[in-house]
This record gives C-alpha cells, sequence and structure tokens, in this order.
C-alpha cells in the first residue's frame, strides 16, 4: 500500500492507502476523494479525473504520453502541474505523494 | 451547465467543450431514471469478466432514455439469449469528441471501448447505436478487434431471435415507424423492425416514407447539420401524414430519434401523436411488465418538483446529489 494524501480545492485533506497497479483515479473513486470521477472509465477521454501534483512531486512522475497531453489540452483549468488520474499508475515510489482536486466548474 | 456553456473557451488555445460535464448528464439522467435496484448494463468492467455468447453495446446517450435499455434487456433475457450489456459513457464510441474535432482522444475512446468487448470472449457483438456503429466503420481496420468486426445490428438480431409465438399479449393499436433510410444498415433496421411489429396480434401498421434527409438518425449532430427549425418543419410535417393515414401512435427504432421526437413536438401538441419505442411494443406483447417511459412523462410534464418527487427512490438508494439531479432534470425538462 503506498500512502497518496488527496487536497480539494478548499484545503479538505484526505490521505488513503493506495494499492500499487490501480490508477490514481481508480484509487480516488474507490476512497470517495471528492472532485475525482472518471466518467469515461479511465479512458483518457473526459478530464474529470484532472488533479495538480504538488510541485515536489511533478518531476518524480513518470511524463505524461501523448494521449494524456491531447486529453490535458481538452481539459478546463489545467497548469504545468496538471496531470489526468486515470494516466498515472500507484508505485511504491509514489509513497507520500501529495494531489490538489480542481475548483468545480460551475 | 448547458451544452452553449460548454463550448465557451475559457483562452484561445484552451477547451471548448466539457467532456465532463457532458458524461455526467447521461449518467445523472440514467441514474435518476433507471431501476434503482439493477442496473440493466454494465458501466465498469467486472475484475474478472465472464464469457457471454454475446455482447451488446448500447453506447452512451442510450441511457438518457433509460426504459429502451432496460427493455432490451429484459427482452433478450426472455429470449433466452446470454448476453452482457455494455454502455453509458464508459463505453462511448468517442463520437462526442469526433464531433468537436478532438480526432485523437476519440479514436482513443473507441479503441479502450473495443478492447472490453473481447473481455468475454463473444461469439459476437450486437450493436444498438448507429453514431457507434458509424465510428467503427471509419476507423482504421488495424484499431478493430475480430468482435468489433463481427457484429450485427441488435434490431436485426431480434427480428431473427423473437419467434412468432413469443408474442403472445394483443396490442390494439395503428403504428407509423419513424425510420430513416439511405443506408444498407437503416434499411435492414427499418425492415426488421417492421418484421418484429408484424408480429405482435392486434398492432397495424400504417405505411408512411421513412426520413430520408436527415442522415442515418436522429442524432444531436445530425439535426445540428439538419436545423432545428426545418427538423421541427419535417417532423409535423411527417406527424400529419402518419395522422391522415390513421396512425395513433409514432413508433422510434432508435434511442436518439425517440428523444427528439419527443422533445421537438412537445411545443406543438396539438400536431403531435404519442411515442413509443418499438422495445415498449415488444415488451407488451411479449407479456413482460412495461418500462415506463420517464424521459416522455418528465418531457410532458416540465414540473421539475414532481420529477423530483418522483425520482426521491434513486435519490435515496443510489447516494445522488440533490441538488445536482434538480439541475439535470430542469435543464433537460423545466418549462420554458
Amino acid at each position: 500500500m503506498t500512502s497518496i494524501t488527496f487536497i480539494d480545492f478548499v484545503g479538505n485533506r484526505q490521505e488513503v492507502d493506495a494499492e500499487d497497479g490501480f490508477s490514481i483515479m481508480e484509487t480516488a473513486v474507490r476512497n470517495s476523494v471528492s472532485g475525482i470521477v472518471g466518467e469515461c472509465g479511465g479512458s483518457c477521454a473526459c478530464g474529470s479525473c484532472h488533479v495538480y501534483v504538488a510541485e515536489d512531486w511533478i518531476a518524480k512522475l513518470p511524463a505524461a504520453e501523448e494521449m494524456e497531453r491531447e486529453m490535458l489540452d481538452l481539459t478546463f483549468d489545467t497548469t504545468p502541474a496538471s496531470r489526468l488520474g486515470c494516466q498515472v499508475t500507484v508505485t511504491a515510489d509514489l509513497a507520500g505523494l501529495v494531489l490538489t482536486t480542481p475548483k468545480p466548474r460551475a | 451547465m448547458s451544452e452553449d456553456e460548454d463550448r465557451k473557451k475559457t483562452d484561445a488555445r484552451r477547451p471548448t467543450y466539457d467532456y465532463a460535464a457532458h458524461f455526467a448528464r447521461v449518467r445523472n439522467m440514467a441514474d435518476l431514471t433507471r431501476n434503482p435496484n439493477e442496473q440493466a448494463w454494465v458501466s465498469n468492467m467486472p475484475a474478472r469478466p465472464e464469457h457471454h455468447q454475446y455482447v451488446v453495446w448500447l453506447g452512451c446517450n442510450v441511457i438518457r432514455t433509460v426504459h429502451i435499455a432496460e427493455s432490451l434487456s429484459d427482452i433478450l433475457r426472455h429470449a433466452g439469449v446470454d448476453f452482457v450489456a455494455l454502455g453509458g459513457p464508459t463505453h462511448c464510441c468517442g463520437s462526442v469528441h469526433q464531433g468537436q474535432g478532438a480526432k485523437a482522444v476519440g479514436d482513443n475512446m473507441l479503441r479502450q471501448t473495443v478492447k472490453k468487448f473481447d473481455a468475454f470472449t463473444p461469439e459476437r457483438m450486437l450493436n444498438w447505436c448507429p453514431s457507434c456503429d458509424t465510428q467503427l466503420r471509419k476507423a482504421p481496420s488495424e484499431s478493430l478487434t475480430e468482435t468489433a468486426k463481427n457484429r450485427e445490428t441488435v434490431t436485426t438480431f431480434l427480428a431473427k431471435a423473437l419467434r412468432p409465438d413469443l408474442f403472445k399479449v394483443s396490442v390494439p393499436v395503428k403504428v407509423a415507424i419513424h425510420a430513416h433510410a439511405g443506408t444498407p444498415d437503416e434499411d435492414a433496421d427499418a425492415l426488421a423492425t417492421r418484421e418484429i411489429l408484424s408480429r405482435i396480434p392486434g398492432l397495424a401498421i400504417v405505411d408512411i416514407q421513412p426520413v430520408t434527409e436527415i442522415l442515418r438518425h436522429c442524432s444531436d449532430a445530425n439535426l445540428r447539420k439538419f436545423g432545428e427549425e426545418p427538423y421541427k418543419q419535417a417532423l409535423q410535417d411527417w406527424i400529419r401524414q402518419a395522422k391522415a393515414a390513421g396512425a395513433d401512435r409514432v413508433v422510434s427504432i432508435y434511442h436518439s430519434c425517440h428523444r427528439q421526437l419527443i422533445l421537438k413536438q412537445r411545443d406543438t401538441p396539438e400536431t403531435g401523436m404519442e411515442i413509443v419505442n418499438y422495445l415498449s411494443l415488444v415488451a407488451r406483447s411479449l407479456g413482460l411488465s412495461e418500462r415506463e417511459d420517464k424521459f416522455s412523462r418528465f418531457a410532458k410534464s416540465g414540473d421539475v418538483d414532481a420529477m423530483m418527487a418522483a425520482v426521491a427512490t434513486n435519490i435515496e438508494k443510489l447516494n445522488l446529489d440533490q441538488d445536482r439531479a434538480r439541475t439535470v432534470l430542469a435543464k433537460q425538462f423545466g418549462k420554458r
């Protein structure tokens, strides 16, 4: 199990034990993390698992592949810290990862 | 958020369409109106998919008119068909992305969906939605699995699977079939629907020319190309012909047509006619409990408080958000 912390847009923190091999999106949905939905089921096609990676973790994550970059271009409110949770797989190397979820769109 | 609002740009490079909001609306509508005790389709892949003879690919939008998906499931079970139905946004064909010009993402969505069919090791895939089929036809052959290539439409399958002796209950209605024409698949579905309905005791079919101008079905994208007002006008003309020929119901084949027929004619009820999907009539004649068409009821009512009361059980059982439910219902059906 790998400990990951999710922070929502108002600052509420939720620490979860993530199972290695599952995606960040699956981990968040299983743990009812607010702000992460996974509408397309992890097909990298909706942007509803958008997260901001804490600055000191950005370089430690595997780089986004082309499909993730394509979808990030179609996702609202992205920044250089943006990733799609469905495309990041939990491994032991991610222990202590901190992610923030975007403010819900009206 | 309306679809127009979804399309607002945040800056020159940034997104033009909120896919998450689009899919959420589809899923919310299904959750508010479906049987809360049993979902008629698989949303998320099981850890260990079991073999089924057929994979039924519903696509995503049919679950907005959930009684169609539920009726199909009832009918297939009644006919003893071994199947699993895959549907909802997690099984999108990518047409919504393609429609917004996001080809790479749409292609990827289709590839991811198609891969899931094979997990059930089916003999054949039965596809419901014409848009999904169009996406498969446009996709490069190498991106499709054998299951995706080995397919037929649900309606042509039903025409073979539903033996005449299964239709026990008389359904005394006179129907005009809202069929599209112009491609082999449309023509085959129209013919198959006619064959199926002709097995229902008491039912009479009134001959009306099929729709030829609106491409394959009344999808949102096709109607945008055709135009809202011309569509309403064409629909009114068509229904006038159907009434003059003695019809008392319009029968839809596809979910998209069902939805649009209901929405477009609620503004002109004086020239309208009851819309019923062919699967509802089939279910009735097979002696199955008919699934209520809540989409039609809500569209006719326009009373959001009454709709909220009608979906209270779903909100409670499925732990849905009240405010979100009200917003979704008001935007889809609220009085304008």
